[in-house]
């Protein structure tokens, strides 16, 4: 592609070319013009000479008396350098004393026609012949004109140069100037304005030329611009829009470039993970304008705390990294960290809305802990969580063990997953039984893991996990499913009909297509919902929020009874009893442990009274010997179950205990 | 480098251009003794060392007239040519002294003086009017108090009217030739005799030299610095070899014999160096400016 700097070359190569191809003609043309011009005088010379010695001259000796003319002649014209006569061979009459004899022919020039400026700067002599009459009788002398070359040569020279100066030289200056008017003010700005706008290195000055200006300047406006945006595009895409902290892009890029500074000299630094204790209960409660706030809030305390060196990103909603390089040794840094978490407890003003919350933080170090960001991040969230499963608004700091329970955890995560898969989880049913007649009026299903290699697994190695890890939804679902199914499969294959309660873990009401997943099993089951019963523990009603009470009321509505496991054990509020729609209390195995001593037995009592007070149905779990039946039987309450009946069971040993079993009574099919 | 590299090419050209050779001083002088320094220092190649061109015409006149139209830078004459041109240049000035007439123009005849004085007749008076040959005519008539004469002027070139006197057949009427050196030795031989010339007989002045205007001589000082030194030089080769000198001159003077040549000389004074104070005091009476002179 043609630059503009080699265009306006050629152009100029080109017009140069041009001007000189006329010039060379003019020239030429004017050499011969000139040439033509010295001819006709030296031809104007020669005939009148020739004619006033012929008509003057009265003997030939009289043609001496011409020297002063032929003298005049020569000082009068500069081209003539000598002019003489000659009769034979012998010089008559001469004006250069050095001319002696008549120049031969071949070199004199009698034809003055159609002579070249060469031909003229060759011909040294132009001759003519002087006609007279002697008496009668014609002669004639030989009249000669001696060029005068170097006046001619200069002549020639002189006009040359003056074409060189004029016509070769001047052309040449105004096109140099003119290119480098051009290079100054068109391609210079031009190659500025490439630069620019290829490297934006050095803002170009102004230019002459308008238009050009015009260019430069927009392109110093959009480049500023572009410049300003990108700067901006920058800082958003490092900084977190609500708190104005870094982000994690910018947390990753200075946490590498301090990994790669302590890995140098060999230091270490800690990484602390701050997650805000209950944020959701704020957003929840509060609204989320409310919540965002806060995290400004708890954002510039942050910044107020720590120094201005040390890193503090917002990572995730509630969540903040704090990575500090400076300490002079680990109970610096535990101030440090109590300090900042001693901030962030105490009571926030977010409109006119005292807020307490807390935080709990895992602290990791580099390079003990990890020697990347991922390992660090993922190693101080870990620890951020045992603080969390500790109590919260404290901090831990990451251990080996830690480590190998995460690992565990994970570990066991993908095993259930198999599991649930492969089939390997299995409903077990313990039933539940009259403590008047002995008749089984139900049946508990609880799930069990035959691992192909472990064996059995108890469900409380393996339920706490998959509530941990999200797993709980899917098994919970499979639980529920198989429930219902086995409890119509037994009734479609005129075994019994029992009423079998299922166990619902609290993750399964968080999961927002359970309502569906519910009616839609009732329906494909055609099960009666009154021969289904939920189990739930307190922490559902705990989380007394209008969508729990909802959906407690729509599985109610349904005709499913609902029971609360393991009354007593937790908070027991009474309250629970009075919002919640609950068909059924049952008491934990631990009161009936206890049955025999008198604070044991008081609490048992209270139970199954308040139950009969508020018509409710009570349950016993862990009833193992028949003292403990025959002390439920003496305080009313209805029903058990336990290893004293029968543990959980098999479906098909469940089955086989049901038709072989003296202690319970078969309620016929109605 | 490119752009170096042209300015580099153009400064070049440009001083090539600027240093071409000097331009030619031309100069014009006629047939006489006194200029034959001229005329040695041409046929000696000595001008064109300086790139000065000589021509040379026959008349004291014609120099002038050639001076005036033809752009000669100078011309050689005597005080008369001086004053003509003057009148029209004023910046003209004499550079360089060649010579005093001392009986190098005179007034022949075929008459003596006492016959022409007794003569009543129209007497045929053959000079170069336009020059110093009227002055000198003037002065032989006030002084030998022929202004009761009754003069027939005949205006022609020395050589012109040598060749003319010479082809007639003897001429009988009362004939005066105002002329100079060389051309008064045909005369002798014609029959001519000497009545006055600026040695006896008349108080006339007359002083040859070469002349030019402020600008030309602005153009080409070098040039005519060395002409000066050329014309000293000449002069000192005749002192050295007047035989040598004069064999190079003797066609710039008609062919006249050696001895002819010599007896030329001793009509003229050189005046190449110090002028003398009585001359300086004539030249001033005269009117004749010598402060420009090299």
């Amino acid at each position: 592609m043609l630059s503009i700097h080699r265009f306006v070359i050629a152009a100029l190569v080109f017009i140069i070319l041009v001007f000189y191809s006329v010039f060379a003609y003019y020239y030429l043309n004017d050499q011969q013009q000139k040439t033509n011009l010295i001819i006709e005088n030296i031809r104007h010379d020669l005939s009148e000479t020739a004619y006033i010695i012929s008509t003057e001259m009265r003997t030939i000796d009289s043609v001496k008396s011409f020297k002063s003319f032929l003298h005049r002649k020569v000082a009068n014209n500069p081209l003539i350098r000598a002019m003489a006569v000659s009769y034979g061979n012998h010089i008559l009459l001469s004006t250069d004393t050095s001319l002696s004899k008549p120049p031969p022919d071949k070199i004199t020039q009698s034809n003055l026609q159609n002579i070249s400026a060469q031909q003229l700067m060759g011909s040294q002599i132009f001759e003519t012949k002087i006609r007279f009459f002697i008496q009668d009788q014609p002669a004639q002398f030989e009249l000669f004109i001696y060029l005068d070359k170097n006046h001619v040569s200069n002549y020639f020279s002189e006009n040359q140069l003056n074409f060189l100066l004029v016509f070769g030289l001047t052309p040449l200056l105004v096109f140099l100037l003119l290119w480098l008017a051009l290079r100054k003010y068109i391609t210079h700005p031009l190659e500025h304005l490439r630069q620019y706008a290829y490297y934006q290195s050095e803002t170009p000055q102004h230019f002459k030329i308008r238009e050009l200006e015009y260019v430069r300047s927009s392109m110093v406006q959009t480049f500023h611009r572009l410049e300003h945006e990108r700067d901006e595009l920058y800082r958003l895409a490092r900084t977190d829009n609500l708190s104005g902290l870094a982000n994690r892009n910018q947390l990753n890029e200075r946490l590498g470039w301090l990994i790669d500074e302590a890995s140098r000299n060999k230091t270490e630094f800690a990484l602390l993970f701050v997650d805000l204790d209950n944020f959701k209960t704020v957003n929840d409660t509060l609204g989320h304008d409310i919540g965002d706030e806060l995290l400004k809030n708890i954002s510039g305390i942050l910044q107020e705390v720590l120094r201005k060196y040390d890193i503090i990103a917002r990572v995730g909603g509630d969540e903040f990294v704090i990575v500090l390089s400076h300490y002079k040794s680990m109970v610096e840094l535990s101030h440090i960290i109590q300090r900042v978490l001693e901030h962030i407890t105490s009571v926030h003003l977010v409109e006119s809305h005292p807020i307490k919350i807390s935080a709990s933080a895992g602290v990791v170090f580099y390079p003990k802990d990890g020697v990347d960001i991922t390992s660090l991040m993922k190693n101080a969230d870990i620890a951020m969580y045992e603080a969390k499963s500790a109590g919260k608004n404290q901090f831990k700091f990451f251990t080996e063990a830690l480590q190998q329970q995460v690992i565990q955890d994970i570990e066991l995560e993908q095993n259930m997953r198999r599991a649930l898969k492969n089939g390997e989880f299995r409903l077990y049913y313990q039933p539940k039984v009259s403590t008047r007649t002995g008749e089984v009026i139900g049946a508990e299903a609880l799930v069990r893991w035959i691992d192909p290699h472990k064996g059995l697994i108890p469900p409380n190695e393996f339920i706490p996990a998959a509530e941990k890890n999200g797993l709980m939804v899917d098994l919970g679902d499979w639980i529920l499913q198989e429930a219902v199914h086995q409890q119509t499969a037994w009734k479609k294959a005129g075994i019994i009909d029992l009423k079998i309660s299922v166990n619902l873990s609290p993750v399964q009401f968080l999961d927002t297509h359970f309502e569906n997943k519910f009616q839609s099993l009732l329906s494909s089951a055609r099960i009666k919902p009154n021969k289904l019963d939920i189990e739930m523990t307190e922490s559902v009603f705990m989380e007394d929020s209008p969508q729990n009470l909802r959906l407690l009321n729509k599985i109610r509505n349904y005709g499913v009874s609902i029971s609360l496991d393991d009354f007593g054990k937790g908070y027991s509020s009474l309250a629970y009893l009075k919002r919640f729609p609950i068909n059924t209390l049952k008491i934990d195995k631990s009161f009936m442990d206890d049955y025999a001593s008198e604070s044991g037995a008081i609490f048992i009592e209270t139970i199954v009274k308040i139950a009969k007070t508020l018509d409710l149905s009570v349950v016993a779990e862990g009833v193992e010997n028949q003292a403990q039946l025959e002390y439920l039987q003496s305080i009313g309450c209805e029903a058990y179950q336990g290893f004293y009946c029968a543990p959980p069971l098999p479906v098909e040993s469940f089955e086989h205990f049901l038709q072989q079993n003296s202690c319970c009574v078969l309620t016929p099919l109605q | 480098m490119k752009f170096k590299l042209l300015l580099l090419s153009l400064f070049i050209l440009l001083s090539a251009c600027s240093s071409k050779e000097a331009p030619q001083l031309k100069i014009i002088a006629n047939s006489w003794i006194g200029y034959s320094p001229l005329f040695y220092a041409k046929e000696s190649g000595w001008l064109d060392e300086h790139n000065i061109k000589l021509s040379t015409v026959v008349s004291l006149g014609e120099s002038m007239h050639i001076y005036q139209t033809n752009h000669m830078h100078a011309f050689t004459g005597t005080q008369y040519e001086y004053r003509q041109v003057l009148g029209q240049e004023r910046s003209l000035m004499p550079i360089i002294m060649f010579n005093r007439s001392n009986g190098g123009d005179m007034v022949m005849s075929n008459h003596s003086l006492k016959t022409l004085e007794e003569s009543s007749e129209t007497i045929d008076v053959y000079l170069e009017i336009n020059s110093i040959n009227h002055v000198v005519f003037k002065d032989f008539i006030k002084r030998n108090r022929l202004e009761n004469k009754t003069f027939n002027y005949i205006n022609n070139d020395q050589l012109r009217i040598v060749s003319e006197l010479e082809s007639l057949p003897k001429i009988k009427r009362p004939t005066i030739v105002v002329t100079y050196v060389p051309y008064n030795h045909k005369l002798k031989t014609l029959g001519f005799q000497t009545l006055g010339s600026t040695r006896n007989g008349l108080d006339l002045l007359v002083v040859d030299a070469l002349y030019t205007n402020k600008e030309n001589f602005a153009a080409h000082e070098n040039q005519f610095k060395a002409l000066k030194t050329i014309v000293d030089r000449s002069l000192q080769a005749l002192n050295n070899d007047p035989h040598e000198y004069y064999t190079k001159v003797k066609p710039y003077l008609e062919n006249n014999s050696f001895e002819e040549f010599q007896s030329g000389l001793q009509d003229i004074e050189w005046l190449n160096h110090e002028l003398s104070d009585a001359l300086v005091k004539r030249l001033n009476q005269a009117q004749f400016p010598i402060r420009d002179l090299m």
